[in-house]
């Protein structure tokens, strides 16, 4: 018994010391699964609910009032070989489905997040295909890429997706070129008649931590915009983003322009706040012009995986678009967020 | 009470085996600098041997491991700055956590060099809205203070994997530097006669 024992220890120590000798890092990353579940209970101020089970403040997202909703689980699968790559990224839930990707005309009922395949021609340069977020904008559908859990006029009148052909040139690690041709229709797998809409994307990054992206969008079916996109981590625990667009409507007047700044300080390794200001303004379709301010304040609080946010926002509209509690028409809006974001 | 004898005899066994597991982090083979900064650092003597070939084996390494190496033959010094991904495992997968910059230093002199490991600097990745994992810009922190940002078993699997890394890397040299040959077991191919049964 004492020879078993002093085996059984021999074989269990250089099972452990065989097992070290693997622990060098890769250089092909194995099949990763990625992706996040959120859900909020969302409560406007005027206790306004219509038939839909909405309330006033209408962007993306976090829309059901006075209820505990889900928003998506979204699930992606990656993998890098050599120089190929693919993306295959699927969500299911409101914030995935109807809220944010049209089903098929078909009735078919996918909900895609990112499909696409890249090859790295050179160390400078990618080309990549598929269907994938659209590169216009600060924030994305997914919850873990946003700060504030409800979203921005400018994100929600903006583009999603775009499927289309791009190559990316990287210059440096402060400036990249990206040009290619998309689908003539935002949010959609398929054309509507062709791929016409150009899109391209400059990146500079003009001192460490400072990043800017120019952005355009333009074809004759779905208009064209413009858009700017820098965050700035000016300090360890201070960050400042801004996003400005422009957007002109196709066949006609009409469209958007808008500015956002997003100031997020840190006031832990786990607890940070932010600020989303935004000023957003539709154009004069013949019918006169309307704008609204909206403050959005949010905390993040992070335990792990799960990110805890709770947020108040207030919107005024020039007009009166919204109803108080006694369901008199009003300009202005309020609200309040409690949301939950695992992220794997 | 046989029995017991037998139980405390492996109970002993087992807590040497989990000392020996903690033995074997790899964190605890990077050491501190005079200004505490995590460093992988060793002088190793090469009797017989000019500063010129040192150099230039310094130079192949460089090279066979694909670092882009700043050589200055007259002093005999090589720097590169590379970056190490390192990764976070959970339950179902494992997945990039950030990438680590450090310089890597090899000097060389008559009958001896140096080579260190210095400089890490840690850089979170966060998946960017094409589902890719991406740095996030400005947010860098030096290895020392990752336990400022993370708990204590993910600080130790980061610095583990960084300082296998580092032995690893050194072994090669060191493998470089002393010109030994790397041994490839050759298996012959299995042949099987089909036409005959």
């Amino acid at each position: 018994m004492k020879k078993k024992l002093l085996l059984l220890s021999f074989f269990a120590a250089a099972a452990t010391f065989t097992a070290s000798a693997q622990d060098a890092p890769k250089a092909d990353p194995p099949l990763v699964i990625f992706g996040s579940v959120d859900t909020y209970y969302k409560n406007d101020f005027s206790g306004f609910k219509s038939q839909t089970g909405s309330s006033n403040i209408g962007t993306s997202f976090a829309s059901d009032q006075n209820s505990i909703s889900i928003g998506m689980i979204d699930l992606g699968l990656k993998k890098k070989v050599g120089k190929a790559a693919f993306v295959g990224e699927m969500s299911f839930g409101p914030r995935g489905q109807a809220q944010s990707i049209p089903n098929g005309s078909s009735g078919d009922s996918y909900h895609i997040q990112n499909l696409y395949v890249s090859y790295d021609l050179s160390d400078k340069f990618t080309v990549t295909g598929g269907y994938m977020a659209t590169f216009v904008g600060y924030e994305v559908i997914s919850p873990v890429g946003n700060f504030n859990y409800s979203t921005s006029y400018l994100f929600t009148n903006g583009p999603f997706q775009n499927a289309g052909l791009k190559g990316t040139y990287t210059f440096s690690d402060k400036a990249s070129l990206m040009v290619g041709v998309f689908n003539d229709g935002w949010n959609a797998y398929s054309s509507t008649k062709d791929v016409s809409t150009l899109g391209a994307q400059l990146f500079v990054s003009p001192a460490k931590g400072w990043t800017a992206y120019i952005n355009l969008v333009s074809g004759k079916f779905s208009g064209t915009e413009i858009d700017l996109t820098t965050a700035y981590q000016i300090t360890d625990a201070f960050k400042l983003g801004l996003n400005a667009a422009d957007f002109n409507a196709p066949n006609g007047p009409g469209g958007f322009t808008g500015v956002a700044l997003y100031p997020q300080i840190a006031a832990s390794s786990t607890v940070s706040f932010g600020l989303r200001g935004e000023y957003f303004k539709w154009k004069d379709t013949g019918a006169g012009t309307s704008s609204v301010k909206a403050f959005t304040l949010t905390s993040n609080i992070k335990a792990g995986p799960l990110t805890i946010i709770p947020e108040v926002r207030l919107d005024s509209w020039k007009d009166e678009v919204f109803v108080d509690s006694n369901m008199l028409p009003t300009k202005k809006a309020s609200q309040f967020v409690l949301a939950a974001v695992y992220s794997f | 009470m046989a029995y017991l004898y037998y139980m405390k005899k492996l109970f002993f066994s087992i807590v040497c085996i989990l000392l020996i597991n903690t033995a074997r982090a790899q964190k605890d083979v990077l050491q501190f600098d005079e200004d505490n900064k995590y460093v992988y650092y060793q002088v190793v003597d090469k009797k017989g041997f000019s500063a010129d070939t040192l150099y230039n084996r310094g130079l192949v390494f460089m090279k066979s491991q694909g670092l882009k190496g700043d050589g200055d033959a007259k002093a005999g010094i090589i720097t590169a700055k590379p970056k190490l991904v390192l990764y976070a495992n959970s339950l179902v997968s494992k997945k990039e956590a950030g990438e680590v910059s450090y310089i890597l230093n090899v000097e060389t002199k008559d009958q001896k060099y140096r080579y260190k490991f210095a400089g890490f600097v840690f850089k979170p990745y966060k998946i960017n809205r094409y589902g890719s994992m991406a740095t996030q810009p400005g947010v860098e922190i030096p290895l020392e203070k990752l336990w400022t940002k993370y708990s204590a078993k993910e600080t130790d699997a980061l610095l583990d994997q960084v300082g296998a890394f580092c032995k690893t890397t050194a072994a090669r040299l060191l493998q470089q530097m002393d010109k030994v040959p790397v041994l490839r077991s050759e298996d012959a191919v299995k042949k099987v006669a089909t036409d005959k049964w």
